[in-house]
């Protein structure tokens, strides 16, 4: 994945009036799904506060990989041990604050668990020139594993009540406290990704490692920084799910990492590389969400919720696409 | 025999509102070999792609054989008999020269479903043969060298029964022998009644082989002529405007022999390619390394610019070691790499993002990239070398392949670097632009940079060097002072070993 063809030139106009709807697919699907709802369902409860608020707190997690994941996907790389990492972090920090060592403790042991994660993805990746996709595609499977062995899948309760303020289900004035940190999550990714060297270099390597070699950007160093983030990012959400369910649970993010790269790529990030938007991402992970949540109360059941929430992704994604040569 | 296979009349082209062709016209006859020349971005190769149907005419006529056409695909256009040999290669570089050749027409069995495999390799075969190419047609294209992956194009175009061929900058890549077999192939196409469109900046090759000659500015034709009846200053006149000039001339300069060098050389050895070299360059010095492709040139350069493994010996700026790209770049050494599309650029970055990437920690302001100076920075170089573009933001990809190649050199020059390498830095590059970068680096030269250039364009390397390296299968044997040398064939004799 990590050199491509060259892009072959192309009238680019696709605009409608103003808009142009490639770029933005998803910020237009994003409020067709909000109308379309709001008509639909609107009186069945779609619209009250407590249901929007409840969208918003449920979709943090996944947005908050999928900022991460962001960074990652515009470096040239893919990271599928995120949902695996964020059950690891969930269990080891709820363990150590069960065993005493207090709110830092746990949050210290569980964000090291992702940079434990991102740095044996990452020296792989970097050092032994193994394609991303497998890697941690078999990370994915080990850490699953471990996630199962340390409680033997038995949940573990947190009750500490810093844990409950800074993670908990409950809400900062009127905002849901999760929401925030996915907010915050997003705000530090955008200024990173968009007004940074490192930013830039990331792009860089994804969208030519040897011209970014050649312009002396050390190359591995940005991508394991970048498994680094991913590992991280991971690590946060793991807590945020054990925050909003007061117990960690060995099947934390399964599935996670195909949330998060739908809602990459649905926000406008190259899959393969050098092209990526936090914005896109962000919105991208709430219009996921909000697709859940309106089946939902539509009354779907969860096989039809899979196939309406798959094909609303598939064609977003093709109406974004840019046009074949 | 006079006959036109084609004639395309009052061509129009605009991309987002900027013309780009303006009632462009271009005829071409059986069997003819016919330049098409001009400036950076004056549509040669946009008028080359509406004729392939790989981007749509706003308005004007096409008639192959007197008849009008329309094509709104490349494949149209090859049914039709016309083939065009980009300057990225089209080939897939993991599958086999004959499947390459026949991709998309392979020779099937009676059923229509299974490829007669034998047959497709015989077949490839015969074509390359033909024109006395001796290619295995069951080796990988990747495993070819770049000549022979241009000949592999050829033969698919002949594959497809081609009458007319358009080859853009064919020969910007290629080494002397290869140009020598392509210029075998081109005279033999032509015998066959095949039309050739040859667009090249290299004035000498056009002479040699071309038999009329087209000349574009601003994206209209200037002038068409039988290359007999047109001298080089008329065209150059037709292709640049009369104020402008393509002088190529070498101009002494005063160089401080005795100060200390900036880059030092000594015993450098990268195995199988450099073999204990060793030479300095001074602050101020241009040197011109020559040598025929392959000779190890590139090889010296990437190991000064620490992008290479080194196996022995050793580098030193300004008497410090340099172990690594890190150290190479933060000494102040800066390379133009060889190929700009896969070293050179970030393709479908902008063309500030691109300017402003090696130069990251100088457009950073409290941690975060300044836009407005890098777009600042970004303006005062597309003034500067006449690159033609939209403006900063606009994507590389879209440019045309001289004003890219224009793009890698801001990069570095935005560097101020203190050892500047140049590697082949005027591939594509039209001739009004190279008497301007030749003036640049001069300019660079004197505020005090050591500079190291590599040209297989020996009237170039003799206009800008000071000192000459003579590089001959990774060592050198020859080190010449300019004025020493008499003539381009006196180098073309020293760097035959
Ligand atoms: N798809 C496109 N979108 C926007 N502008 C384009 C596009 N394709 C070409 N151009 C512009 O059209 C102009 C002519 O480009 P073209 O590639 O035809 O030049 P050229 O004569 O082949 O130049 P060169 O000698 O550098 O190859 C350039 O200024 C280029 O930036
Ligand atoms: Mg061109």
């Amino acid at each position: 994945m990590q050199s491509k063809a060259d892009p072959m030139p192309q009238d680019r106009s696709f605009t409608f009036g103003r808009i142009n709807w490639r770029e933005n697919i998803v910020y237009i699907c994003f409020a067709g799904v909000l109308l379309f709802f709001a008509i639909t369902i609107g009186d069945k409860g779609f619209l009250t506060v407590s249901n929007l608020f409840n969208i918003a707190r449920t979709t943090a997690m996944i947005a908050v990989i999928s900022i991460a994941m962001t960074f990652i996907i515009s470096s040239g790389e893919l990271d599928l041990s995120v949902g695996s990492t964020a059950a690891l972090a969930a269990l080891v920090s709820a363990l150590a604050i069960q065993a005493g060592y207090g709110f830092v403790g746990g949050v210290i042991a569980g964000l090291l668990c992702g940079v434990a994660v991102g740095l044996v993805n990452g020296f792989f990746v970097t050092a032994l020139s193994i394609p991303s996709f497998l890697v941690t595609l078999g990370m994915m499977q080990l850490v699953r594993g471990i996630d199962m062995r340390i409680t033997y899948t038995n949940p573990v309760p947190v009750r500490n009540e810093t844990f409950d303020t800074v993670f908990g289900p409950g809400t900062i004035g009127v905002v849901p406290t999760l929401f925030l940190w996915a907010v915050a999550v997003a705000i530090l990714g955008h200024v990173v990704l968009r007004y940074t060297p490192f930013g830039r270099q990331v792009l860089a390597t994804g969208g030519n490692r040897e011209a970014a070699r050649y312009s002396g950007i050390n190359t591995k160093r940005v991508k394991i920084i970048c498994f680094l983030i991913t590992g991280v990012g991971a690590a946060l959400a793991g807590m945020l799910w054990t925050g909003m369910m007061g117990t960690a649970r060995y099947n934390f993010g399964e599935g996670a990492e195909l949330a998060a790269i739908a809602a990459v790529i649905l926000g406008g990030t190259s899959l393969f590389g050098g092209k990526g938007t936090i914005i896109g991402t962000f919105v991208g992970a709430l219009l996921i969400g909000t697709i859940n949540n309106g089946l939902i109360i539509m009354g779907l059941d969860v096989s039809e919720q899979m196939m309406v929430a798959g094909a609303i992704i598939v064609l977003a994604v093709a109406f974004g696409k840019k046009p074949s040569r | 025999m006079t006959t036109d296979v084609l004639i395309m009349r009052d061509i129009d082209k605009a991309f987002n509102g900027n013309p780009v062709l303006r009632h462009a016209g271009f005829t071409l006859r059986k069997g003819e070999c016919h330049a098409l020349m001009g400036e950076n971005g004056a549509g040669k190769s946009t008028l080359m792609k509406i004729l392939t149907g790989v981007y749509q005419r706003d308005a004007g006529t096409v008639q192959i054989d007197g008849t009008d056409v329309s094509f709104a695909a490349p494949r149209d256009a090859e049914a039709a008999g016309i083939a065009m040999i980009f300057q990225e290669f089209s080939l897939i570089p993991t599958l086999t020269v004959a499947q390459n050749i026949f991709l998309g027409h392979e020779p099937k069995r009676g059923n229509k479903i299974f490829i007669r495999d034998a047959e497709m390799i015989r077949r490839a075969h015969e074509i390359l043969r033909e024109f006395g190419e001796n290619i295995d047609p069951r080796t990988r294209v990747e495993d070819l060298s770049v000549g022979a992956k241009q000949m592999v194009e050829i033969a698919k175009a002949l594959s497809k029964n081609a009458r007319i061929i358009v080859m853009d900058e064919p020969t910007a890549s290629l080494s002397e022998s290869e140009v020598e077999t392509l210029f075998r192939l081109v005279n033999q196409l032509k015998k066959q009644g095949i039309s050739i469109v040859y667009i090249s900046h290299r004035m000498a090759e056009i002479y040699q082989i071309c038999d009329r000659i087209t000349a574009m500015r601003d994206g209209r034709d200037m002038l068409t002529a039988d290359t007999s009846d047109v001298t080089m200053e008329e065209l150059i006149r037709a292709m640049l405007g009369s104020d402008r000039t393509a002088a190529m001339d070498w101009i002494p300069r005063d160089v401080d022999m005795t100060a200390a060098p900036v880059l030092e050389v000594e015993n450098l050895r990268v195995n199988g390619y450099v073999d204990d070299v060793s030479f300095d360059v001074r602050p101020g010095e241009i040197l011109g390394l020559a040598g025929l492709t392959g000779s190890g040139r590139t090889e010296i350069v990437e190991a000064i610019f620490g992008i290479r493994q080194i196996d022995g010996g050793s580098v030193r700026i300004d008497g410090h070691s340099v172990r690594s790209n890190r150290d190479a770049i933060e000494a102040g050494v800066g390379l133009v790499p060889e190929d700009r599309r896969t070293q050179g650029l970030i393709l479908d970055h902008s063309l500030r993002d691109n300017v402003i990437l090696p130069n990251l920690a100088r457009f950073t302001r409290n941690l975060f990239v300044g836009d407005t100076t890098a777009r600042a920075a970004s303006d005062r170089h597309i003034a500067d070398l006449k690159i033609k573009c939209e403006g900063p933001e606009q994507e590389v990809y879209l440019l045309s392949g001289g004003n890219q190649q224009k793009i890698v050199l801001a990069k570095w020059l935005e560097r101020k670097p203190k050892v500047l390498i140049l590697d082949e830095p005027t591939i594509g590059v039209d001739i009004g632009a190279k008497s301007e970068l030749v003036r640049k680096v001069r300019e660079i030269a004197d505020a005090g940079t050591a500079v190291v250039v590599i040209s297989s364009e020996f009237e170039e390397l003799l206009a800008i060097s000071d000192r000459l390296l003579i590089i001959y299968d990774g060592s050198v044997i020859g080190n010449m002072n300019r004025k020493d040398v008499q003539s381009e064939e006196a180098l073309h004799h020293a760097v035959q070993g």
